[in-house]
């Protein structure tokens, strides 16, 4: 597979999943600043807007916080990871399933044009039933080859990252107290868990078995040790028997992360737990580039870098393909 | 109850649909029948289904002036164009004729130069086009042939008459627009279909792939072939991706390449992959910045090195931009006659050459009443349509013809012919062209049809995407007389 077809697979995946996940922690933070008997300070929208990857910002309210999350465009947002998602489909349209494709884009030009007030949940879900529905296809209709295992690999980085995030923020923020219990609630909320925490847990919403159901359960396909076992398995078919590349070494730590420790550890030093799990998926980052996307002129990074500029007006010319 | 063209006129041009109000030509009787009876409420809704279909499925191209890409649907009328079986026998005919001629051409002119050493045509006409590449002087192409992949653009005039606009030897585009212009119109009005025997246009990208195949070093048995895109800002992009993935090839850019020991290489996760023919949608001169522009970032170094020592093939082959060049096409009868012995089957539209003391004189004295046209521009880019223009704009083209008289051709109007494009309820006269495109290397095949644009713009003559063109879906009878009236 062609080094830039490789990075925009991984781009792909990453950005649908990030939509995903901006979409549903929305979601969840809407509601549960409407179950409040007083509406939330400024100090919840900011802790929200850090957590959605807008840190130091000055958003200070529901509408503000709606509206950048939803359309920014100086950091993560519901439509820049859309339209994110969609280049680089369109990059790499040959190597996927048609309906596929149409899928993003659709949902692309949906994100465009959509108003969201006054039906915020309704665009949520689609943005959520859309990107469900794109694994689907994916799942469903893509060869079980190199490609689909690009499109994992970066959806369930993306996802890793996501759910430890949450997780660790969650519980350097809040306390085993119970007026705290909505909000770990809304952490497995936001994590599309609370059904499965449910059914697999008794005893209430603790802070303790939040923790071990979204880090450590190995069967829930939103626990950060799940998706980081898919993200290993990925990269192992990618590199073939016999190959230990770097990013599989890393992919392997990571995960080891999660089977080393327990939810009491984490409890106690989340800050911790959550920097080394960072440090590792910045190496990864970078041995991804050089192991499967060097040289390549795409970057394979989020949102924010915009490698892709520097050729466009050669490729513009008319000269050029007319 | 009103038919659909209650108050259409063609205004005196020859309107391919209808011979009068109400009165439909012969091929077209069992669709306009149907049209009106699907009335325009129902057409209307049809055609916001097909304009969705295109969107989601990508089909947008991007426009060059706006800075930020604008990205928008390509236009599509949903009243196909028909062409009987035997008008298409003649097009056909002719088309194959003309690309024949223009491969001898191409093969002479880089090799012995008899037609220029014989002054069959005037040598310096070929000598000075800026599409001519001297450094592929005697280089051997395979089997011989330079065009593999031409688009010629036809028009019809106040009588119905086909004539050749231009050519387009070097990377036409818009065969991807054929393909989902039946795509759709098969989904939105397969009703429509069902009284016409309508050739079908699918079997392309099958053939544009074993002609590529075809092209390859002797010793390869598998070649791998890849189409080389600018990239995905360049307007064409859905076309290149669309052939790419029709074809089951690698859709790569220039950085995806790499050139070593004159052996073409592609960038893969597992390391370095041969390559052994290139379907470029890149110009000469982005190709290769060592050839070509040194700041050429959508080209590979050094492929034009690996092309010269033969471990590679390139389609079209390089140095083609000077059959098309617009100067040259006032010579092509010339150069039918000359190497195929035969008058033109299809004949041109008279053009104007300002290189010539006596035609720059017609031209600079008649701009009110021409077209003129720069010599290497496309996209209608660098014209000036006379009867529209302005006296500064004239008095611009003046200047330009004078410095540089080469640079510039012209062609009396061409009253287009029109046909009725629905919008917004009612039909509309709008011009029309067509661009078929012909596959040369083991068999010449010609697509069924070909890509119709329209100019939706009200009463403009420019059926450019970039200037407001839009498209419609081709017909080309099997047979004539086959409609099934009561289908």
């Amino acid at each position: 597979m062609l080094s830039r077809a490789a990075t925009s697979l991984t781009l792909l995946g990453r950005h649908l999943e990030r939509a995903d996940h901006l979409a549903r922690i929305l979601g969840v933070h809407v509601a549960l600043s409407l179950d409040r008997t007083d509406e939330p300070g400024p100090e919840f929208w900011i802790r929200f807007m850090e957590l959605a990857g807008w840190p130091g910002g000055d958003t200070h309210d529901r509408d503000q916080a709606v509206e950048v999350v939803l359309t920014g465009t100086l950091g993560p947002s519901v439509r820049a990871s859309v339209g994110a998602a969609r280049l680089a489909a369109q990059a790499v349209r040959p190597s996927l399933p048609t309906e596929l494709y149409e899928q993003v884009n659709a949902l692309h030009w949906r994100v465009q044009e959509a108003t969201w007030q006054p039906d915020l949940y309704p665009f949520l879900n689609d943005v959520q039933l859309s990107v469900r529905l794109v694994d689907g296809l994916l799942e469903d209709t893509m060869r079980n080859d190199e490609a689909r295992d690009f499109v994992r690999l970066g959806k369930f980085v993306e996802r890793t990252a996501n759910v430890t995030n949450i997780v660790t923020r969650k519980s350097a923020e809040l306390a085993d107290a119970p007026e705290d219990a909505l909000e770990w609630s809304a952490v497995l909320k936001s994590c599309f868990a609370f059904e499965s925490y449910q059914s697999r847990y008794s005893g209430g919403v603790t802070p303790e078995q939040v923790i071990e159901c979204l880090l450590l359960e190995p069967a829930l396909p939103r626990s950060a040790r799940f998706s980081a076992q898919v993200a290993l398995d990925s990269v192992s078919r990618i590199d073939g028997p016999g190959r230990r590349s770097k990013p599989k070494t890393l992919l392997a730590r990571l995960h080891g992360m999660f089977l080393d420790t327990n939810a009491e550890r984490v409890g106690d030093q989340p800050r911790e737990f959550e920097v080394e799990c960072r440090a590792i998926l910045r190496q990864l980052e970078l041995a991804m580039r050089e192991t499967y996307f060097h040289p390549s002129k795409v970057p394979a990074t989020v949102i924010g870098d915009e490698g892709r500029a520097m050729p466009q007006q050669q490729q513009q010319r008319r000269g050029a393909g007319a | 109850m009103n038919s659909l063209d209650s108050g259409y006129t063609s205004n005196g041009f020859y309107d391919e649909m209808l011979a009068a109000s109400g009165k439909p030509r012969p091929a077209y009787r069992r669709l306009y029948e149907q049209l009106n009876q699907l009335g325009p409420g129902e057409l209307g809704r049809r055609h916001d289904l097909a304009m969705q279909m295109f969107r989601n499925h990508g089909i947008t191209f991007a426009v060059y002036p706006d800075a930020q890409g604008t990205e928008k649907v390509f236009p599509f009328d949903i009243i196909p164009r028909v062409i009987s079986a035997e008008t298409w026998r003649h097009l056909e005919a002719g088309l194959k004729q003309r690309l024949a001629a223009l491969n001898l051409f191409l093969d002479d002119i880089y090799g012995r130069k008899l037609i220029l050493h014989q002054r069959a045509i005037p040598p310096e006409i070929v000598l000075t086009s800026p599409q001519y590449l001297r450094e592929i002087e005697g280089l051997p192409v395979p089997h011989g042939i330079h065009c593999h992949i031409a688009g010629s653009d036809l028009v019809r005039d106040d009588k119905g008459e086909f004539y050749v606009l231009e050519d387009n030897l070097r990377t036409p585009s818009g065969v991807s627009y054929v393909l989902a212009n039946r795509h759709v119109m098969k989904r939105v009005f397969p009703d429509l279909f069902a009284g016409y025997p309508v050739r079908p246009v699918e079997g392309y990208v099958h053939e544009l792939l074993r002609h590529l195949r075809w092209l390859a070093p002797e010793s390869v048995d598998d070649p791998t072939v890849v189409l080389l895109t600018p990239g995905i800002n360049n307007a064409a992009y859905y076309e290149h991706l669309y052939l790419a993935k029709q074809m089951g090839i690698e859709l790569v850019e220039g950085t995806d390449l790499v050139v070593d020991q004159d052996h073409v290489f592609m960038r893969t996760t597992r390391g370095l992959k041969g390559v052994d023919v290139i379907y470029r949608r890149l110009d000469d001169t982005w190709l290769d910045p060592i050839f070509g522009r040194q700041e050429s970032l959508v080209g590979v170094a050094g492929l034009v090195n690996a092309y010269r020592a033969g471990n590679v093939a390139i389609a079209n082959a390089l140095g083609n931009g000077v059959a098309d060049d617009k100067a040259v096409y006032a010579l092509v009868p010339k150069i039918i006659r000359y190497y195929l012995d035969e008058e033109p089957i299809l004949p041109n539209v008279k053009t104007y050459l300002c290189a010539f003391d006596d035609d720059r004189r017609y031209v600079l004295e008649h701009l009110e009443e021409l077209v003129v046209k720069t010599v290497d521009a496309s996209g209608g880019y660098g014209m000036l349509i006379g009867p529209d223009s302005t006296q500064e704009q004239r008095d611009e083209f003046r200047r330009r013809i004078q410095d540089r008289p080469r640079s510039f051709v012209a062609q009396p109007v061409v009253s287009l012919s029109v046909q009725p494009i629905f919008d917004r309820g009612r039909l509309r006269r709008a011009h029309q062209d067509l661009r078929p495109f012909v596959l040369t290397g083991p068999e010449v095949y010609v697509t069924s049809g070909g890509l119709t644009r329209v100019a939706l713009k009200d009463g403009s003559l420019v059926v450019n995407s970039s200037q407001g063109g839009g498209s419609r879906d081709t017909w080309v009878m099997a047979e004539d007389g086959a409609e099934r009236p009561n289908a």
